[in-house]
Parts: structure tokens; C-alpha cells; sequence
């Protein structure tokens, strides 16, 4: 489990719409944050056809895609987020 | 590499080492360039398809499909719809659905749709979504929004299996507008109960114009059931210039804040004339200050308007009888003066020639024919003037100098003044808004009086002018016998003579004509007097600013 005392991870997925690959996104997300984070993250959830002036201010090319801004170094993620490992991996859940 | 271990190297195998990495780095950067040309090329929309590699081969995706009328449609719709797993996860949710919850739609999805729920009802809500039974339901329940507003929706769930989850498709309808509408047409027993007895049609419109209440005798205005539909469906409205007097301008005149009072229109009906009603509407706001819709009064006054229609026609037949009478008083007059004239003429002639051959019984016939026909004749000449009063020229636009018109009356007067030994002096007198014409008529008339009705003494007569009330008062006094007060009011009634025909000669129409023309321009004319002690005629004329 994410220790608390570090800071809050900040976190933004990019959907489109209801998309399955877009709906499995946000399933996936949330279960990996919910049993690592419990609350000690901020998600949002851009959908890219409400909002698609915001695509090119975090320079997204393919949906879906989640950004990890805080802790450490921006990260990108492409795809639905069901691989798992990966996932924990690139959100700095898994010790190198 | 071991500690202890001697490092050898050749040279030129070193050398084809690096030229062969440098080759390499060159490739890859070429292919760098290429991919990032590539990310570059999608990234700003110079492409409109991508071509994705799956098991069953490739499949190209366009950019901008034919899912996007689809797309468009759930977000613009008026119905909030949110995407849920099983666990009641929010996968997705319409921008409809986020101003419903008073929430930014980025911070909806990926939460729990509970947090929209009151706590007493999530469990039924979570019994609700993993029932399995039946994939459609429909449920009213209340949502609260962000704010703590508390939303009645009626929401419609599908169960759909899409993408390999198993996801519930929610449809969700504001009734928060439909609720208000109901409570205030529920609102109380004691509105009923003034709709029905009202004598006035009282309609109550919804903001899209639609009837919620009509009292009976709306009901009977109309000749209909006229609850639920639109109101300019019902009644055909137009203002007397014609113009549509619809929902749309009782509305934005109650957005205005201007309701309409008393506002005559015309009712159109179909195969019968059109009524005549009256107008009234006000605004119905809700708590929240959201224009609700109009209270709208309508008053048949078509009787009403017919009875002053009738009394409109009655007085332009009075007019019209009046007119003719003055025709015929004018032809009269006119006619009669030729043959008067004739008997005029010849009995002068037989006086003149015959006095002293006829007896003196004779002479006195002549006598009196004489006199009668030229009293005949001043009185057809004054009741030709009289009824030429009203057809004269409209009111004069300029200004008359009065002190012109008087000494114009006195040239005319000349004679008879000097007869009488008569003076005549007047103060300044002001600019008058009359005709010529009716101003030397006036001052005749009055001057003559004064040296008709004139005392043993010389005629003195004064005239002078003051302001009053916006008009001019103008003051005629002479020191003749005076006039019993009891006869002020006749005097300028038609043939009133107080004094027999002989003493005095007159036709008795002089003091009418000055009514008459001082009416004509909205002044009075009255007089002020006392047997023996003179008379003094005030009459009031519009004229140049007082000061």
C-alpha cells in the first residue's frame, strides 16, 4: 500500500465517450487506485469529445490515456489499463 | 570484466565497432524523426483515419465516425444519462447530467453514483443495479445535487453488455419544473374556488403558453375544453392595430415586469364577429424567481362597446339632424330675404307716394307694413348670421391683435356712435387665437347692446381684458339700463327679448350669436348687472400666453 505520508497522486484519464475500451479505463483505474491509494488521490476524468480543446494541452494522442503528474515524473499510459503490473508500475506503485 | 584480466584491444576492430554504432545511431535517429513526423502528423489532424492491428487483422478507426450524430445526441440531449458498472461506479456521464447535479462531469466519472443518493436509499439503489432479472426498470427517486438541492427524477435503467462489461445504461429526467407546475396548480382549494365564480375568463399559462387552469367562464369564452392546450391555439387575440397579441408578448411583457392592464383587444372567432375584451396579465414567478407563467383575465365588454356604439350613433344622427336644421334655417332665411326685400320696397313706395291721398286709417296700415317688413328683414339678416356662425372657418392657428379688431368694430359702428353721442375707450387689449370675423361680431354685438339698451345719459362704454385661467377675460361694460338679474341666463338664449318690439329694435338673435361663437372656441360669456346701474358682458378667449 502507497504510504500516505508521501503525497497525493494526481491523475488524469483521458476517455472518449462510452467506448468500451473508455468505460474498462475508468473500471480499471479506479480498482487499482481504490487498493493501492484508498483516498489518497485525485482523479479526473476528461471526456475528449466534451472537451477536445483540452487534447493538446497535455499533447494526447491516442485515447484512452491516463497521466500521472504527481508524485515524480509525468507518466503516460496508453490503453484500457488492464494489464495490471504495468499499470502499478508506471503509477510508481511497485518498488523497481 | 575480472579483476586481473589484461585488456587488449585492436585498434582497427575497435574502429569498426564505433563506425558500425555510429550507423546504427544514425538509422535510429532517422526513425525517431519519422515516428515523431508520424505523432506529429495525427497529433494536428492532417489524418482522418487510424489503422489499429488486432487479432482479427486491421482495423481502421475514423477520427470523425458515423457515431458522432449519436455522440452529439446523447450530449445535447435534455436528459441526463450516466453509464454505471454493477458496483455503481460511474463510467460515464453526460454534461446534462452534470448541470442536473450541480457537478463538473470530470468530477463525476470514476465516482460512485451513491454520493447523489440520500444514505436511506443507496441500498435499494445497489439492489436495484445488480438485479438481474429484468434488464429494463424505471424508478422515481431523488437525487441531491452538489449544492444540497434535493432533484426528483424519474430514471430509466438498461442493462447492456457492451465491450465485455457488463454495464447499466441510465436515462434520467428532471422533474424538479413538472413538480413545481403541479404544486402550483394544486395550490389550494381557494383558488378553485375563484376560478369558478369569477365572472372575468381567469387563465393560468404555463412559460411555454400552455392552460393549467381556466375558470368557467374561460371554459365559456372559449366554447371548449380548453385545460392543457396552448393558449394561442384558444384564443386568437389582436390589438385594435391588428397585431398578434400572443403568448410570446404576455410572457416577455411579464419578463418586462410590465404586466398588461386593461388592455383592449379583439377576440376572433371563427364564423362569428369578433368580441371585444379586455386584457389583463400578470407574471407568476416561483421562489426561486423563475418566470413560472402568466395569470391572464379576459372581460367580454362586447355589450358594453355595442351600447356606446349605439350611443356613438345616436350622437352622429343628432348631429346630423342638427346640421340639417341649420341648413334649413340658413335656406330660410336666405330664401325669404328676396320677397321681404320686394315688400320692403313696395310699401315704402306706397308710403312715400300715397301718404296724403289716402285717410289716415290708410296711412296707418303703411305705416305699420313698413315697420314690420324691415324688422322682418334685420331679423332674417341676424338669424343668417347666426346659423353662418358655425359653418364659418375653423379656429384660427394665428394670432389676432384684438386692438385691431376693435377698431375695426368702431369704423363699422361709426355712425350710430356719432348719432348717440356714444364714447367708446378700451385698455391694451391682448393677441387672441380667434377669427377675425367672430371677434368684430363680438365687440358689435355688445357695443350696440350698449347703445340700444342706453339711460338718458351719453353711451359710455369701456372694454378691457385680463387673464384667466390660461384664457383671456374680456370686459365690455356700458352704463345702459341694466338687466334684472333674474334674466342674466336668457338673455343669450335665441329671440329672448326682454322689452316689447317697439321700444327697443332688435331681433332678439345678437346676444345668441355671442354665445354661440365664444362656445365655439371653449370660453364662457356671462354678464354682471343691475337694473339702472349699466351692464357689464365678460366673455373668455384663447389667446397669446397669459403673463
Amino acid at each position: 500500500m502507497w504510504k500516505p505520508t508521501e503525497s497525493r497522486h494526481k491523475l488524469r484519464l483521458y476517455v472518449a465517450g462510452t467506448t468500451p475500451k473508455s468505460l474498462r479505463a475508468v473500471q480499471n483505474v479506479k480498482r487499482i487506485c481504490d487498493a493501492e491509494l484508498a483516498n489518497h488521490y485525485d482523479l479526473e476524468v476528461v471526456d475528449v469529445y466534451k472537451e477536445p480543446g483540452r487534447l493538446a494541452r497535455d499533447q494526447v494522442i491516442a485515447i484512452p490515456t491516463l497521466i500521472k503528474f504527481a508524485p515524480g515524473e509525468i507518466k503516460r499510459l496508453i490503453g484500457d489499463l488492464s494489464r495490471e503490473e504495468q499499470v502499478r508500475k508506471g503509477l510508481g506503485l511497485l518498488a523497481a | 570484466m575480472k579483476p586481473g584480466e589484461t585488456i587488449s584491444i585492436n585498434t582497427d576492430e575497435l574502429l569498426v565497432r564505433i563506425a558500425t554504432d555510429e550507423a546504427r545511431i544514425a538509422e535510429l535517429q532517422t526513425r525517431l524523426a519519422e515516428a515523431e513526423d508520424t505523432l506529429q502528423a495525427i497529433r494536428t489532424g492532417e489524418v482522418d483515419a487510424l489503422v489499429v492491428s488486432g487479432p482479427d487483422g486491421d482495423q481502421i478507426f475514423a477520427l470523425e465516425g458515423a457515431d458522432h450524430a449519436y455522440r452529439l445526441l446523447v450530449e445535447e440531449m435534455q436528459e441526463g444519462t450516466v453509464t454505471l458498472d454493477q458496483q455503481g461506479l460511474i463510467l460515464y456521464a453526460n454534461r446534462q447530467f452534470g448541470s442536473m447535479m450541480r457537478t463538473p462531469v470530470e468530477t463525476i466519472v470514476g465516482s460512485r453514483f451513491e454520493r447523489f443518493l440520500a444514505a436511506d436509499r443507496s441500498d435499494s439503489f445497489a439492489a436495484l443495479l445488480t438485479d438481474g432479472e429484468n434488464t429494463r426498470k424505471r424508478r422515481e427517486l431523488t437525487l441531491i445535487a452538489a449544492d444540497g438541492t434535493r432533484v426528483p427524477v424519474h430514471i430509466s435503467l438498461n442493462c447492456l453488455q457492451t465491450g465485455g462489461i457488463q454495464t447499466i445504461c441510465a436515462v434520467i429526467t428532471d422533474l424538479s419544473e413538472q413538480r413545481h407546475y403541479e404544486a402550483m396548480v394544486k395550490d389550494g382549494e381557494l383558488s378553485r374556488l375563484i376560478l369558478d365564480q369569477a365572472a372575468e375568463a381567469i387563465i393560468v399559462i404555463d412559460a411555454r403558453g400552455k392552460i393549467l387552469r381556466a375558470s368557467e367562464s374561460a371554459q365559456k369564452l372559449a366554447g371548449r375544453n380548453i385545460l392543457f392546450q396552448h393558449f394561442d391555439s384558444v384564443f386568437q387575440l389582436r390589438s385594435p392595430e391588428h397585431e398578434v397579441v400572443d403568448t410570446a408578448r404576455l410572457l416577455s411583457g411579464a419578463v418586462a415586469g410590465s404586466g398588461l392592464k386593461s388592455f383592449e383587444v379583439r377576440l376572433l372567432r371563427s364564423g362569428r364577429p369578433y368580441s371585444t375584451v379586455l386584457l389583463s396579465s400578470g407574471p407568476l414567478w416561483s421562489a426561486a424567481h423563475e418566470l413560472l407563467g402568466c395569470a391572464v383575465t379576459l372581460t367580454d365588454i362586447s355589450e358594453r362597446k355595442v351600447s356606446e356604439e349605439a350611443l356613438a350613433r345616436q350622437a352622429q344622427a343628432l348631429e346630423r339632424s342638427n346640421g340639417d336644421l341649420r341648413q334649413f334655417a340658413y335656406a330660410v332665411s336666405h330664401d325669404l330675404r328676396e320677397p321681404i326685400r320686394i315688400v320692403t320696397i313696395y310699401s315704402q313706395l306706397l308710403e312715400k307716394k300715397y301718404k296724403t291721398h289716402l285717410d289716415d286709417q290708410a296711412d296707418g296700415y303703411i305705416q305699420h307694413t313698413v315697420q314690420a317688413a324691415l324688422r322682418l328683414e334685420a331679423l332674417l339678416d341676424d338669424l343668417l348670421v347666426y346659423t353662418q356662425t358655425a359653418e364659418s372657418p375653423q379656429d384660427a392657428d394665428s394670432l389676432l391683435d384684438a386692438n385691431l379688431a376693435l377698431a375695426n368694430t368702431l369704423t363699422v359702428l361709426e355712425t350710430r356712435l356719432a348719432e348717440s353721442g356714444a364714447t367708446v375707450d378700451s385698455d391694451p387689449l391682448p393677441a387672441l387665437r380667434v377669427d377675425e370675423v367672430h371677434l368684430q361680431q363680438l365687440f358689435q354685438n355688445l357695443i350696440a347692446n350698449g347703445l340700444k339698451y342706453r339711460g338718458d345719459a351719453a353711451p359710455r362704454i369701456h372694454v378691457s381684458a385680463q387673464p384667466e385661467n390660461g384664457m383671456w377675460k374680456l370686459h365690455v361694460a356700458d352704463n345702459g339700463i341694466g338687466i334684472d338679474p333674474q334674466y342674466h341666463k336668457q338673455i343669450f338664449g335665441l329671440f329672448k327679448r326682454l322689452h316689447a318690439g317697439d321700444k327697443y329694435a332688435g331681433s332678439g338673435i345678437g346676444l345668441a350669436i355671442c354665445h354661440k361663437i365664444v362656445e365655439r372656441y371653449g370660453g364662457r360669456i356671462w354678464v354682471e348687472s343691475e337694473i339702472g346701474k349699466g351692464s357689464s358682458f365678460y366673455f373668455t378667449l384663447p389667446g397669446a400666453p397669459n403673463p
